[in-house]
């Protein structure tokens, strides 16, 4: 049985690729190349992977901050924080561009999808940009890295499903992405005010009297915009850092907190709540069955051997610790752009945690790298998530062309941000290292 | 026939409504440990256990309705360059001859787990709550019975080119709100 190993790779992508879901591929491929090995028996080793996923306590956190994030999404407060911002970064070069940014960033930190956020985002980005006469890779390249934040701000599902598969702690984690995150936004702004800046005709300044009102009612619409989301944020990381609550508590104390709010500016409707309850099982029940087949898939690999001979080839390979991080992250890198961030983190993680583990890397370091890596398989195409949300709302003039163009410098800050934290590994570990005290 | 496949979706559809209105029930019960233990300082006994159980129950019983919905996501950059019908074909054979009995073999393993555990009474042994597992097991085997009872509803409308492989947009319905 020596070559499943060998073939369960390719054969695995050439039902992905044939357009049937990720999540029956790695079930297909788990059962039939498991029945090579075990016969008959294979149904009863793979029900294991369902009951233990169907009962993992870290991933009940999922269907909280989705279910959190649906909600933030349809109430008004995107469009009042959009505002907000604009009022007061707008007449910076660049400025409707880093108002989106900054959005973004503040809906990535308050909810744990990305997604709907970009759509949100870009319904009213879009034209506020098209408006001044932005360049196109401009608006397209700024909406499509906001909306790719969502995995690297805390709370982030992919930190809770990859805190599920590698048995770390979630408040650690979320803690380790968080300057790391901070980082990348910082980036984006820095990058979007040096380009208006050298290439003013790329974003045109808005006009004055678009943006002249008196102190006080900046001051007013903008802690109406922004405390409650806000507070909402803090509520959530707080009470987790702290280690007040588990995660699903506090993702049960957004929930609640956005229906509240949303309850507050009278924007909740029936059909809102209902919608948002059908989103919050679909998208759970998507990404369970994908762990659920990417666990399959890890002990169907084990089972016929894989595990120890990725192990014996990483050995003769002679990588060195510097060496073996750069291959394991340009796999990842590779795979982003043919893979979404789930099935990334599910059929190769389970793989290289012992390979980490044994080399004695720091897992929170490698983990953050490989959540930054991660976030550029939203950008590159052809399987690029934040490009298809996009098209789902752009106008004729914003063209696939200014799209492709348009992530590239974005994915560049990220690599940059990735060397960063590689140099600086404290920007990483530092903050969980301040949460084992409490 | 056509009468048969939507009688047969209202069970995904029922399961679907069910898991949503079990997250409500999910929140509901981790407030209440919350408040229990903080403003009472009297934490439950049983909140951790339930959490996951809902979840697993959320999931299971939305996997069909999530089927039915065409949400499960798929990598379709290189097939939508094959035809229609090539892609239907290919999605109702994988649906009908492996994902169907796949499934029909788990949810049948998982029935026999959820009846051992009934007529034992097993309880979860590392619960300090203990509670009985039969419940639990049985929403697994339902949840992959009616998953496989939609792998076979789906074959057939893609072989009746019914169904066109990605044509969900459920998660972007959120657009048309806000136009």
């Amino acid at each position: 049985m020596s070559f499943i190993p060998i073939v369960i790779f390719p054969a695995l992508f050439i039902l992905v690729f044939l357009g049937i879901p990720v999540a029956f591929s790695l079930i297909i491929i788990s059962v039939s190349f498991g029945y090579l090995i075990l016969g008959d028996l294979i149904f009863l080793q793979l029900y294991g992977p369902i009951l233990s996923t169907s009962s993992n306590f870290i991933l009940a956190a999922i269907p909280l901050f989705i279910f959190m994030g649906t909600i933030l999404e349809r109430t008004g407060i995107a469009l009042r924080l959009f505002q907000a911002l604009q009022l007061w970064v707008g007449r910076w070069p660049g400025g409707v561009a880093i108002a989106t940014i900054l959005m973004c960033a503040v809906f990535a930190a308050a909810s744990g999808v990305v997604g709907a956020v970009e759509i949100v985002v870009g319904l009213m980005a879009i034209p506020a940009m098209q408006k001044y006469k932005y360049d196109g890779s401009l608006i397209a390249g700024t909406i499509c890295a906001g909306g790719s934040l969502g995995t690297i701000i805390p709370p982030s599902i992919v930190v809770v499903v990859y805190a599920s598969m590698a048995q770390l702690s979630i408040g650690q984690l979320f803690a380790a992405t968080m300057l790391p995150g901070l980082l990348m936004v910082v980036f984006f702004v820095g990058y979007i005010l040096l380009r208006a800046y050298l290439k003013p005709q790329d974003a045109p300044p808005i006009s004055k009297e678009d943006n002249d009102i008196p102190l006080k009612t900046k001051l007013l619409i903008t802690v109406k915009a922004l405390l409650p989301p806000l507070i909402l944020i803090f509520a959530v990381l707080g009470s987790l850092l702290v280690g007040a609550a588990s995660p699903t508590e506090a993702a049960a104390v957004g929930a609640v907190g956005a229906l509240l709010l949303a309850a507050a500016f009278k924007e909740l409707k029936w059909k809102t709540l209902k919608s948002a309850l059908a989103v919050t099982v679909r998208i759970t029940s998507m990404i369970m069955l994908i762990v659920v087949g990417g666990t399959m898939f890890t002990s169907v690999f084990a089972l016929s051997g894989g595990g120890q001979m990725v192990r014996d080839f990483v050995v003769s390979a002679e990588f060195g610790e510097v060496g073996l991080i750069l291959f394991l992250l340009a796999i990842v890198f590779i795979a982003g752009f043919v893979l979404d961030w789930i099935s990334i983190v599910l059929i190769f993680i389970p793989i290289f945690i012992p390979i980490i583990n044994a080399a004695g890397i720091n897992q929170i370091w490698f983990t953050v790298m490989v959540m930054v890596v991660i976030q550029t398989s939203y950008l590159t195409p052809p399987m690029a998530p934040s490009i298809f949300y996009l098209r789902s709302i752009a106008p004729p003039n914003l063209t696939y062309k200014h799209m492709y163009r348009g992530v590239i410098p974005f994915v560049m800050i990220q690599l940059l941000v990735l060397i960063v934290v590689a140099f600086i590994p404290g920007v990483a570990t530092y903050l969980p290292t301040l949460l084992v005290g409490l | 026939m056509q009468k048969i496949l939507n009688t047969l979706d209202k069970i995904s559809i029922i399961l679907g409504g069910v898991a949503q209105f079990i997250v409500i029930l999910l929140i509901t019960s981790m407030i209440y440990e919350v408040v229990a233990r903080y403003g009472f300082n009297q934490p439950t006994l049983w909140a951790f256990d339930i959490s996951y159980m809902l979840n697993g129950t959320i999931f299971l019983l939305g996997a069909a309705y999530t089927l039915r919905n065409d949400a499960h996501v798929r990598i379709d950059f290189l097939s939508t360059k094959l035809s229609l019908r090539v892609q239907q074909w290919i999605n109702g054979i994988f649906y009908m001859l492996i994902l169907g009995p796949i499934f029909t073999t788990f949810g049948y393993v998982a029935s026999q787990k959820a009846w051992k555990a009934f007529i034992t009474s097993e309880v979860e042994s590392v619960s300090p709550w203990a509670p009985l597992v039969w419940p639990f097991y049985g929403v697994i085997a339902i949840g992959l019975l009616s998953f496989a009872i939609q792998f076979f509803i789906e074959a057939i409308r893609y072989l009746l080119k019914q169904n066109v492989p990605g044509d969900h947009h459920g998660e972007l319905e959120v657009i048309e709100e806000f136009k």
